[in-house]
C-alpha cells in the first residue's frame, strides 16, 4: 500500500467501516511509514476533539438571557407594522420632495444671475433675452 | 406545536412563544458555533445574537423552507463574520483555548498534556484554514450530524455538491495537518 491510498482510506478506518483485509494492509503501512502514522495520529485526535466539542453544554441561563433581551426591545410586531408602513410611504415621498425642492432652488438661483430688464423697454423687447448678445462696437473700435 | 404555528403566534404579538423555539434549537445552534469558534464563551454569546437576529427578522421568514434551515443559515453567516472579524484577537483567544481543558488534564502526565495541547492547537488551526464552504459542510456533517440533503438545503446547493465539499474538506484537512505538523517538527 502506498501513502496516497493510505490517506484515502484513513477516514474509513477511523470510522470503523473499513474492510478487515484493507485494515490489515493499512496497519502494516502505518508501522513502516512515519508520515502516515503521524497523520493517522492527528486524525484520531481530530475525531476526539470533535466528539469532545460536541458535548460542550449551552449556558443554562441562555434562554432567560435571550428572553430578557427581547423584553427590553421596544419593537413589538404591531408597532413594527406601523413603522414599516411609515417607512414605505414616507421615505419615497421625502426623496421626491427633496428632488423637486432641489430643481426649483436651482432655477431660482439661476434667475438671480439674470440682469434686470429695464422697465422702459417696449413689451416685444422685454421677451428678448440679450444677455448672450455681444455689443458690435467692441469689434468696431479695433 | 409546529415551528410554523409558533412563528404565527409570535408575529401576532405573543413574544413569549419564542422561548419554545430557543429551547428547541439552542443546542444545535450552539454546536455549530462551537465547530466554527472552538470556544464555549464566544459560542454562547453568538448563539444569543443569532436568536435575537432571528426574532427581529422573523417577519421575513416566509415558510418556504423549514425554520431549522433558515436559522442554520443565520448561524453560518454569523459564524463566518465572527471568524473574519476576530482574526486580530486570535492570540488572546489562544490562551483561553489552551487553558480550557486544564481540569480534565489534571491526572495526566505533563508531557502528554503538552503534546495533547499542541495537537489540539494544530487541529484547530487546520480546521480554521479550510475554505468557508468546505468548513461549513464539514461542521454541519461532523458536529451537527446532518444528512447531505439537509446540508444541501441550508447551503442552497445540490447533494452531490455537498458530498464533494465534504470530501475536499477532508483532503484539505489532511494536507493542512501534515503541513502544520511538519512546521512544528522543524
Amino acid at each position: 500500500m502506498n501513502c496516497t491510498k493510505c490517506s484515502e482510506i484513513l477516514d474509513e478506518y477511523l470510522a470503523g467501516t473499513l474492510k478487515p483485509e484493507l485494515s490489515a494492509q493499512l496497519i502494516q503501512h502505518l508501522n513502516h511509514c512515519q508520515r502516515c502514522y503521524d497523520l493517522y495520529h492527528l486524525l484520531s485526535h481530530t475525531q476526539e476533539l470533535i466528539k469532545e466539542e460536541k458535548n460542550y453544554s449551552v449556558n443554562p441561563f441562555l434562554t432567560e438571557r435571550i428572553m430578557s433581551q427581547l423584553e427590553h426591545q421596544h419593537s413589538d410586531y404591531s408597532e413594527n407594522r406601523l413603522i414599516q408602513l411609515v417607512h414605505k410611504v414616507a421615505r419615497p415621498a421625502l426623496i421626491a420632495a427633496s428632488m423637486i425642492l432641489a430643481v426649483f432652488t436651482g432655477i431660482a438661483a439661476g434667475n438671480l444671475t439674470v440682469r434686470l430688464i429695464k422697465p422702459n423697454l417696449p413689451a416685444e423687447l422685454i421677451l428678448i433675452n440679450d444677455n448672450e448678445i455681444e455689443a458690435t462696437y467692441n469689434y468696431l473700435n479695433d | 406545536m409546529t415551528d410554523n404555528e409558533i412563528i404565527k403566534l409570535i408575529i401576532e404579538g405573543k413574544k413569549e412563544y419564542f422561548r419554545i423555539l430557543v429551547e428547541r434549537y439552542q443546542k444545535k445552534i450552539f454546536t455549530t458555533l462551537v465547530g466554527f469558534l472552538h470556544n464555549t464563551e464566544d459560542a454562547n454569546d453568538l448563539t444569543q445574537d443569532v436568536f435575537i437576529k432571528a426574532f427581529q427578522s422573523l417577519r421575513s421568514f416566509r415558510g418556504d423552507a423549514q425554520f431549522s434551515t433558515w436559522i442554520y443559515r443565520i448561524t453560518i453567516n454569523a459564524a463566518i463574520n465572527k471568524t473574519r472579524k476576530s482574526g486580530i484577537f486570535k492570540y488572546f483567544r489562544q490562551y483561553e483555548l489552551e487553558h480550557e481543558h486544564d481540569k480534565s488534564d489534571a491526572d495526566e502526565n505533563p508531557e502528554s498534556v503538552l503534546i495533547k495541547k499542541e495537537n489540539r492547537k494544530l487541529i484547530r488551526k487546520a480546521l480554521n484554514r479550510l475554505p468557508d464552504k468546505q468548513k461549513t459542510a464539514f461542521i454541519l456533517s461532523k458536529y451537527n450530524e446532518l444528512s447531505q440533503k439537509e446540508i444541501a438545503a441550508i447551503m442552497h446547493t445540490s447533494e452531490s455538491a455537498v458530498e464533494s465539499l465534504i470530501h475536499r474538506a477532508k483532503v484539505n484537512l489532511q494536507q493542512n495537518l501534515h503541513l502544520f505538523n511538519k512546521k512544528v517538527k522543524t
